[in-house]
């Protein structure tokens, strides 16, 4: 077809198909720099990252092609599921938590009160501060026999726990941390909620609504594509949640009795420490799939529960 | 003050509003505070049961302490370098990308578009180990300056991210300006150079402030691709130091206070454009 497009065309047909390539060559002019980096940057690794994963590579020598041993290997590996097993079980306590924590806070905020912009920036300023401080910070917090947790918890005559020494312990200690650094979070479900129109309030007002059913009647259902934005960062970004459980877990070992070892540190071990390249990369594939699959039931299931308006 | 429609604790239920408010904020303070009161301390002053609040004299000397005995001016510089090309490089490679998806109108542009968004989903893990063998080979992996170029050129190519913030500011930038240069024979890139970027300064310095904040926090990159200690990020400066030091409190939080301190200043500098930034990527 497209030979013999040219002896149909008009001169004013030609000059239009001229002008469209021409619009097409900016515009990837434009964003060439950012298409050299998804393929090097991206597209090349994510590949390259699914080779590794039937080698066996230790970046001395060239890899050596293995099947699919590494998989194999993954599935009797009780570290393996450990690491998963935590991953998961972290992922779906903090990401409920810490959308209603934040929509919470929100709502609170949200009220023309005096002192309102001293509240919200006290809120929001732990999620500045930068993860290893933030770290290193509620380690002495949390330390069972000086710190200031333990410290209040005993004057009001109870036994703090032994937070990051102990496995049972050491995940609830590592919620609190990252509940504390809610507050970019916050900032969305505020910027959402001044967006919705004061003659809804007033409606549900005459009708003599009470606070919570205006709070669930109105706000929640149109916050709803920020929860849904919200539930899709939070969640991808708990399956690469690093920097914290390594720095409380003792140089990244994932202690104690790997309660702390989660997949994206395991991983790192077995690419860093033991140079297990292509063990590693089974494992991130892995994950790579297991973010994919959520993305799309929470996309499908968003039909049923997002409510975007006209 | 009056209240409004939207208030919903309304009346005589206000002050009970701002009793649990200020209690919700100190306890977000406390942390904070705590650190800095530690790292006034001299060591008797910081195993003491009820604590000292207000550690008087203060103790000032922790932080040159702390300075000297981990290198911290250096990893301070280090940060502050690395930082530097990487907001230069993600501000070339964002505008350029995000004004070719907000103004240009090309086929396939929105089926590519959803690729950018895609990438937003994929975990750092993912592409790591492939990375680094690719950078190694390259030679650059291990010391000197050119070591920070794994952790320098992939923003030289446009973070999803950060295209997509661009592109959402750009878009809301009214058409009618751009048309009218366009018919005076302006070019594209002048028309991005000339009229975009002078009315986006909000989102470029929002991106900056991000990027900043990222580049300061990020640990597990430096922590893979540098290895020489004189090359250290202030990051992995401090996770050493809690390593070799855990139980000197009050020189580790003056460590900590020193590199929170900027990103601090920064943020209570710039809290409108945070806010602003934040919101750009959640709302439309």
């Amino acid at each position: 077809m497209s030979a013999q497009a040219p002896i149909l065309m008009t001169p004013l047909a030609k000059k239009k198909i001229g002008h469209e390539r021409r619009k097409l060559f900016l515009g990837l002019a434009f964003i060439s720099p950012w298409m050299i980096g998804f393929l090097a940057f991206t597209l090349y690794p994510l590949l390259a990252s699914l080779y590794y994963s039937f080698t066996n590579y230790s970046l001395f020598g060239s890899p050596k092609w293995i099947g699919l041993e590494n998989y194999i290997n993954l599935f009797s590996d009780p570290k393996f599921y450990k690491s998963l097993g935590n991953t998961l079980i972290f992922s779906v306590i903090v990401v409920p938590a810490s959308i209603v924590l934040a929509l919470g806070l929100a709502i609170l905020l949200n009220n023309k009160l005096r002192g309102n912009s001293i509240y919200r920036t006290l809120i929001f300023m732990p999620s500045v501060v930068p993860a290893v401080a933030s770290a290193v910070v509620w380690i002495w917090i949390l330390s069972p026999q000086w710190g200031l947790l333990n410290g209040a918890l005993r004057l009001i005559h109870l036994q703090g726990p032994p937070w990051l020494s102990s496995p049972d312990w050491a995940k609830p200690a590592l919620l609190i941390i990252t509940l504390w650094m809610i507050g970019s979070d916050m900032v969305l479900y505020l910027a959402g909620l001044q967006e919705i129109p004061l003659d809804y309030y007033e409606a549900a007002e005459l009708d003599g609504a009470t606070a919570w059913q205006k709070t669930i009647y109105i706000v929640v259902p149109l916050l709803t594509p920020i929860m849904f934005f919200h539930l899709i960062n939070a969640f991808i970004w708990s399956f690469q949640y690093f920097s914290i459980p390594y720095i409380i877990s003792v140089q990244g070992s994932g202690q104690p009795a790997d309660s702390l070892l989660f997949y994206p540190l395991y991983l790192y071990q077995n690419a860093f420490r033991y140079l297990k390249m292509g063990y590693a990369s089974a494992m991130a594939w892995l994950l790579f799939l297991l973010v994919m699959v959520c993305t799309i039931i929470i996309l499908r299931s968003s039909k049923s529960w997002v409510n975007y308006g006209n | 003050m009056g209240t409004r429609a939207n208030d919903i604790f309304s009346g005589k239920r206000r002050w009970l509003l701002h009793v649990v408010l200020i209690i919700i904020s100190l306890a977000f303070l406390v942390p904070i505070l705590w650190m800095i009161i530690t790292s006034l301390k001299n060591t008797n002053q910081v195993f003491t049961w009820p604590p000292i609040l207000i550690p008087s004299p203060a103790n000032w000397l922790n932080y040159p302490q702390a300075l000297k005995v981990s290198n911290f001016g250096r990893y301070f510089f280090n940060t502050v370098f690395l930082s530097f090309w990487v907001i230069l490089g993600n501000l070339f490679s964002c505008t350029l990308a995000a004004y070719g998806f907000a103004r240009l109108e090309w086929k396939g542009r929105d089926v590519v578009f959803i690729i950018v968004l895609a990438t937003l989903v994929l975990p750092d893990q993912v592409t790591l180990v492939p990375l680094f063998i690719v950078f190694r080979n390259l030679n650059l992996v291990g010391g000197g300056y050119k070591g920070y170029l794994p952790l320098i050129l992939p923003f030289w190519f446009g973070k999803a991210y950060y295209i997509f913030m661009m592109r959402q500011f750009f878009m809301g930038i009214p058409k009618d300006l751009s048309d009218a240069a366009r018919i005076d024979g302006c070019s594209e890139l002048g028309i991005l150079w000339r009229i975009m970027i002078p009315l986006s300064k909000p989102a470029l310095i929002a991106v900056s402030i991000f990027t900043l904040l990222n580049t300061w926090n990020d640990f597990l990159n430096p922590l893979v691709y540098i290895q020489d200690p004189k090359f250290y990020t202030i990051s992995i400066g401090l996770a050493n130091f809690q390593d070799r030091y855990m139980t000197q409190w009050n020189q580790l939080m003056a460590a900590a206070a020193m590199m929170s301190l900027p990103v601090l200043i920064v943020f209570i500098i710039a809290q409108k454009q945070f806010v602003q930034g934040i919101s750009m990527t959640g709302l439309k």
